[in-house]
């Protein structure tokens, strides 16, 4: 197994250790507590709002911002932008832990973790989208893995495992596209079902189309911010070649988002002209609709065009920010916000401490497994055994 | 706007639509000169046809 040379012996007891482990085990006391008391019993859910944070945050929010998986292979393997090969590897396990994280909330919700094949393999909902994005779900998880295993079986020694899964890349990267084009536009879809309860501001036909397209914008940011916390915490990690593609990375995403937020807002414009809800836009929703539009998408489109003709990294990256920002809070706007808008303030959803501490203690598991396996697999590192084969 | 039928509703909006079509079409035409050129363009330009000036 190889391990860099430069990645030395440090203290269990580093602030993030602490921090981490405090966050953790809170979450297996609230844990616990779900399992063995209900869900009544940690949630301020109800018959209104069956659908709370966990849903909003963990699961429409995780999706999107994992889409930096499809995106980057698609980039590098379909498209034949081999510039962006060094951020595959971090934009698929980013993915991979994004997906495998929204699986593993999904069980607070559902509650029976041991059901979670039902839906699959003993009782299909053929007609519902929760089933599509539930066997999308299940299928691109699969291929994540598969995806990811070059780096673990390089760092077990596994050479002819390895090969094999090599071959597979480009078959895995289409396969691993079209279920993303499936699932992250059924999840807009799982809203047009509900045309009364959702504000007509938010509410569209086309919703699968504004999620679709978000979430590219989206898992194009995330590579670019992740590779920037990535840069300062994991710089030790990383070798010549990545860091020498690092800024080409950056650039080439910031453009490619750029276009596609630029595309986004005249969608979303589209969508409100067909409906005529212009009216709207007056009201406190409206407000709201504008923070949205013009301070997370038509700003950081804005941010990331000045930032890749200046060449100003730093302007991309805080673009990547305010993206990020931007489609969590796009998500809980269709999700919370904006959902049961009709219902008296008294009736309204806010979620518990307990529902907030769950959703910290698994974006915390993230990330501690994520520094796990950066700071032991060739992840920010070619291995010095396969640097041939690129 | 108040429509007083199906179709004047649709002339409406379909008009906006079609507005906003027209502008999509300049706009990212504008959009795509704009994010295209800057600095990196500019230095490749003085790279490629410095010495002809």
């Amino acid at each position: 197994m190889s391990t860099p040379a430069n990645n030395g012996p440090k203290s269990a007891f580093s602030t993030f250790n602490l921090v981490a482990g405090a966050i953790i085990i809170v979450g297996l006391i609230i844990t616990v507590i779900r399992f063995t008391q209900g869900i009544g019993s940690v949630t301020n859910l109800d018959n209104n709002n069956p659908w709370g944070i966990w849903i909003g945050f963990d699961l429409l929010c995780g999706v999107a911002l994992a889409a930096g998986g499809y995106t980057t292979s698609a980039a590098c393997y379909i498209f034949g932008l081999k510039r962006f090969h060094s951020a595959v590897r971090p934009a698929i396990l980013t993915a991979f832990l994004g997906y495998a994280l929204v699986v593993f909330a999904l069980q607070y919700d559902l509650g029976r973790p041991w059901r979670l094949p039902y839906p699959i393999f003993y009782q299909q909902g053929t007609t519902s989208l929760l089933f599509e994005v539930g066997l999308c779900v299940m299928l691109y998880l699969t291929v994540l893995f598969i995806e990811f295993t070059p780096a673990m079986f390089e760092w077990l020694g596994w050479k002819k495992v390895r090969k094999v899964v090599v071959k597979l890349t480009l078959a895995l990267t289409i396969f691993g596209v079209v279920l993303s084009t499936l699932h992250q536009s059924s999840l807009g879809a799982l809203y047009t079902i509900a045309p009364s309860k959702l504000h007509p501001l938010w509410y569209s036909p086309y919703m699968p189309l504004y999620f679709f397209v978000s979430s590219i914008a989206a898992g194009m940011s995330m590579v670019i911010f992740e590779g920037t916390l990535s840069h300062k915490k994991m710089h030790h990690m990383m070798d010549e070649e990545y860091l020498k593609h690092h800024d080409g990375v950056v650039l080439g995403f910031g453009k490619a988002t750029s276009l596609v937020l630029f595309g986004y807002f005249f969608i979303k414009m589209i969508g409100l002209a067909y409906d005529n809800n212009w009216h709207y836009l007056t009201s406190g929703y409206g407000l709201l609709y504008m923070t949205e539009m013009l301070g997370f998408v038509a700003l950081p489109c804005f941010l990331y065009a000045v930032g890749v003709r200046d060449k100003n990294l730093g302007l991309i990256k805080k673009a990547a920010i305010i993206t990020v920002l931007g489609i969590v809070f796009n998500r809980f706007n269709v999700s919370l916000i904006a959902f049961n808008y009709h219902l008296p303030s008294s009736e309204r959803y806010f979620p518990s401490m307990m529902e907030i501490g769950i959703s910290v203690f698994v974006v915390t598991i993230g990330v501690v497994v994520f520094r796990f396996i950066t700071t032991r697999m060739p992840i920010f590192f070619e291995h010095p055994d396969y640097k041939s084969d690129h | 706007m108040e429509a007083h039928n199906l179709q004047e509703y649709y002339t409406f909006t379909k008009g906006i639509v079609y507005l906003f079509m027209g502008g999509a079409l300049v706009g990212v035409t504008l959009f795509w000169q704009f994010l295209m050129g800057g600095k990196a363009k500019r230095d490749e330009n003085k790279k490629t046809y410095g010495n002809h000036h």
